[in-house]
C-alpha cells in the first residue's frame, strides 16, 4: 500500500472553551509559529555575526501558569512595577505560548568594541570595572546579587538581542499571530531558571486569538479579565438560576397576561 | 511611456526608506518610554558620511568595507538612500531597578549618567538597557521592511555613528545607519565593490591578527612557533603582545581627520535643525 494513501483527517478549531481538543489544535499552530519565530531570533543581524541567543519555549497551562505566579510575586517587590506585573500575569495565563530570548553574552563575554553604549566611555572600563576578570575573562560564578540582573551588562550585546526580539516579532506579525515583548515576563522566566546562560531575557507573548491579549487593557486588569469575568458568572449564575426553584415537567412560570 | 526600470528603482528606494521608517516607528516598544526618530538621506547629502568614514577606513576593516562600497556606488551614480535612525536611550522613566545598567536603581542610574555622561567610539551613554532593547527591535523591524521589499540592505553602526558626529537628529544618543540599496543581488554582503581591492596577503594578514592560535604550532612547550609562511619552521617566530604607540597614533591622527571633516560640515547640518526644538522629555525621569 503507497504510504500516504490513508492521509486524510478533520481537524476542527474553535478557541473556546479554552484547552478543549479544538482549542489545543489552534495551540499547537501558535506554537509552531512561535517555533519558527526563534529561527526568525536567531537568523537576525547581529554584531559581526556571532550566535548569542539562546530561547526557551513554554506552553500548555501547567507551564504558563507557574509562569504568571512568579510574576505576581515580583508585583509585590516594586511599588512602580506591581501593576505591570500583575496586569501582565494576566496576559500571560491568556496566552497560547511565551518565547523566552536571552542574550549569554552580555555578561561573559562582551564585544569589547569601546561602543559607548554601557558607559559613555570609548573603551569597555565602565563594564570592566564592575566585573571580577582575569585578562578580560569575566568570573560570572558568584550568581549573588542586589538586583535582578547583574549589571553593567554590554549594551552592543544586549542591542543585539533586541534585533533577536525584533525578527521573532516581525515573523509573528507576517503570519498575523499576536506577539509582544515584556521585561515582566523575562524577569520571571529568569528567576525561575529558563535560559539559564544569560543575565537578561525579554519575554514574548504570542497568542493566535480572536482578542490580542495584550492590548486594550482593562483598570485593574488583574481583577476585570476574561478568566475572572467567566469565573464570576459561573458563581452569579449558578446561584441566580437556583433561587426560583420549580419542577419543570409539571408547571412552567407564565407571563400575566397569559395567567389572566 | 517607457521607463528605465533602473531609474525607477533608484527612485523607489526613498518610498522603501519610508516604508522602513514606518516599520521603525511601528516596532513594538518594551519600555514605551524610548523617544526615536529617523531620517533619510540622499543623494550629495551623503558625500560629508562618506567623507568621514574615509579616513576611518584606514585603520578599521569593516569600516573600510563600508566606506569602499558607499563611496564605488556614489561614484558610480548610482547610490543607497541612507535611513539614519537615533534614540535617546541615556534616563530611564520606569523605576524597574532591574540593575542591568548596574546600578541599584533606576534614580542612581539618572543621577550618574546627568553627571557622567559621554561618548563612546560609536555611541553616548550610560543607557537603560531596555531603552537599548527597544532600538535594536524598531532597526531590526526597519531592516526587516527592507528584506520583505527584497532591497539589499545592512545595519552599520559606522555610517550611523558618523551622522551622529555631523549632527543629525540632535538629542539623541544612539545611531544607525541603514543602507537601502541600490538594487541588485548582495550589494552590501560577498560586496563586489572589494573586488581588486585587497590582496590573500592581507587576508590573511588580517587573519592572523585576529585569530592567532589557529596559526599556534604544538602549544604544549608553553610559547608556540607560529606558522606564519609555508615553511614556517625556518623562521621561528612567536606570539608576542605588545604596545603600540605608532598604532594608537594612528588612530589619534584618524580622530583628528573625522573630527576635522565634521568640523566642516557641521555648521550647515546644524542649520537643518534651527528651527526644531529637542523634545524635552525628559521631565518624568525618576529622580
Amino acid at each position: 500500500m503507497d504510504k500516504y494513501s490513508p492521509f486524510t483527517g478533520r481537524e476542527h478549531y474553535h478557541e473556546w472553551p479554552p484547552y478543549s481538543p479544538s482549542d489545543l489544535r489552534r495551540k499547537e499552530a501558535v506554537v509552531q509559529t512561535a517555533r519558527q519565530m526563534l529561527i526568525g531570533a536567531l537568523t537576525a543581524p547581529m554584531a559581526g555575526g556571532v550566535s548569542q541567543i539562546e530561547g526557551q519555549l513554554l506552553y500548555g497551562k501547567d507551564e504558563l501558569e507557574a509562569l504568571a505566579r512568579k510574576m505576581e510575586a515580583f508585583a509585590y517587590e516594586n511599588d512602580r512595577t506591581e501593576e505591570i506585573y500583575k496586569y501582565e500575569a494576566v496576559m500571560v495565563r491568556d496566552s497560547d505560548a511565551v518565547l523566552l530570548l536571552g542574550d549569554y553574552r552580555c555578561l561573559e563575554t562582551p564585544l569589547d568594541v569601546g561602543c559607548g553604549l554601557c558607559g559613555g566611555r570609548p573603551d569597555c572600563s565602565f563594564f570592566y570595572e564592575r566585573h571580577p576578570n582575569r585578562f578580560g575573562m569575566v568570573d560570572t560564578t558568584d550568581r549573588r546579587s542586589d538586583t535582578p540582573i547583574r549589571g553593567p551588562l554590554c549594551g552592543a550585546r544586549v542591542n543585539d538581542l533586541g534585533y533577536a526580539v525584533g525578527s521573532a516579532l516581525w515573523l509573528a506579525s507576517s503570519l498575523f499571530v499576536d506577539a509582544r515583548p515584556f521585561m515582566s515576563v523575562g524577569m520571571a522566566g529568569k528567576a525561575l531558571g529558563f535560559c539559564p546562560d544569560s543575565e537578561i531575557i525579554v519575554g514574548i507573548i504570542v497568542a493566535g486569538k480572536a482578542k490580542n491579549p495584550c492590548v486594550d487593557i482593562f483598570p485593574d486588569y488583574h481583577l476585570f479579565n476574561m478568566e475572572k469575568v467567566v469565573d464570576v458568572s459561573r458563581k452569579q449564575f449558578i446561584t441566580a438560576r437556583i433561587v426560583p426553584s420549580y419542577d419543570y415537567r409539571k408547571w412552567r412560570p407564565q407571563n400575566k397576561v397569559e395567567e389572566e | 511611456m517607457r521607463y528605465s526600470a533602473q531609474k525607477a528603482c533608484a527612485e523607489h528606494l526613498v518610498d522603501v526608506a519610508k516604508h522602513c521608517a514606518s516599520a521603525f516607528f511601528k516596532a513594538p516598544r518594551i519600555t514605551g518610554y524610548t523617544r526615536m526618530d529617523a531620517e533619510i538621506i540622499t543623494g550629495e547629502d551623503l558625500w560629508p558620511i562618506i567623507e568621514m568614514l574615509g579616513p576611518l577606513s584606514t585603520i578599521n576593516s569593516f569600516v573600510r568595507w563600508d566606506y569602499e562600497t558607499f563611496k564605488s556606488t556614489y561614484d558610480a551614480g548610482n547610490p543607497p538612500v541612507l535611513l539614519l535612525l537615533a534614540a535617546d536611550l541615556t534616563r530611564s522613566q520606569m523605576g524597574w531597578d532591574c540593575g542591568a545598567c548596574g546600578f541599584a536603581t533606576c534614580k542612581e542610574f539618572n543621577a550618574y549618567a546627568a553627571r557622567n555622561g559621554g561618548t563612546g567610539q560609536l555611541w553616548g551613554g550610560p543607557s537603560c538597557n531596555w531603552k537599548v532593547l527597544d532600538f535594536g527591535i524598531a532597526c531590526d523591524w526597519a531592516a526587516a521592511a527592507a528584506a520583505q521589499l527584497k532591497v539589499d540592505n545592512r545595519i552599520q553602526a559606522d555610517s550611523g555613528a558618523m551622522a551622529g558626529m555631523l549632527g543629525y537628529l540632535p538629542g539623541h544618543s544612539a545611531f544607525i545607519g541603514l543602507p537601502l540599496g541600490p538594487v541588485g543581488d548582495l550589494v552590501w554582503y560577498s560586496r563586489e565593490a572589494m573586488h581588486g581591492k585587497f590582496s590573500r596577503e592581507e587576508a590573511m594578514a588580517n587573519m592572523f591578527r585576529c585569530c592567532p592560535t589557529h596559526f599556534g604550532a604544538f602549544p604544549g612547550g608553553g610559547n608556540p612557533l607560529v606558522k606564519n609562511s609555508e615553511r614556517w619552521w625556518e623562521t621561528p617566530s612567536f606570539n608576542a603582545a605588545v604596545q603600540s604607540p605608532q598604532a594608537m597614533a594612528a588612530v589619534g591622527q584618524v580622530m583628528a581627520e573625522i573630527t576635522a571633516i565634521a568640523g566642516k560640515y557641521a555648521p550647515e547640518v546644524a542649520r537643518k535643525y534651527q528651527d526644531n526644538k529637542v523634545p524635552a522629555d525628559l521631565a518624568d525621569e525618576v529622580r
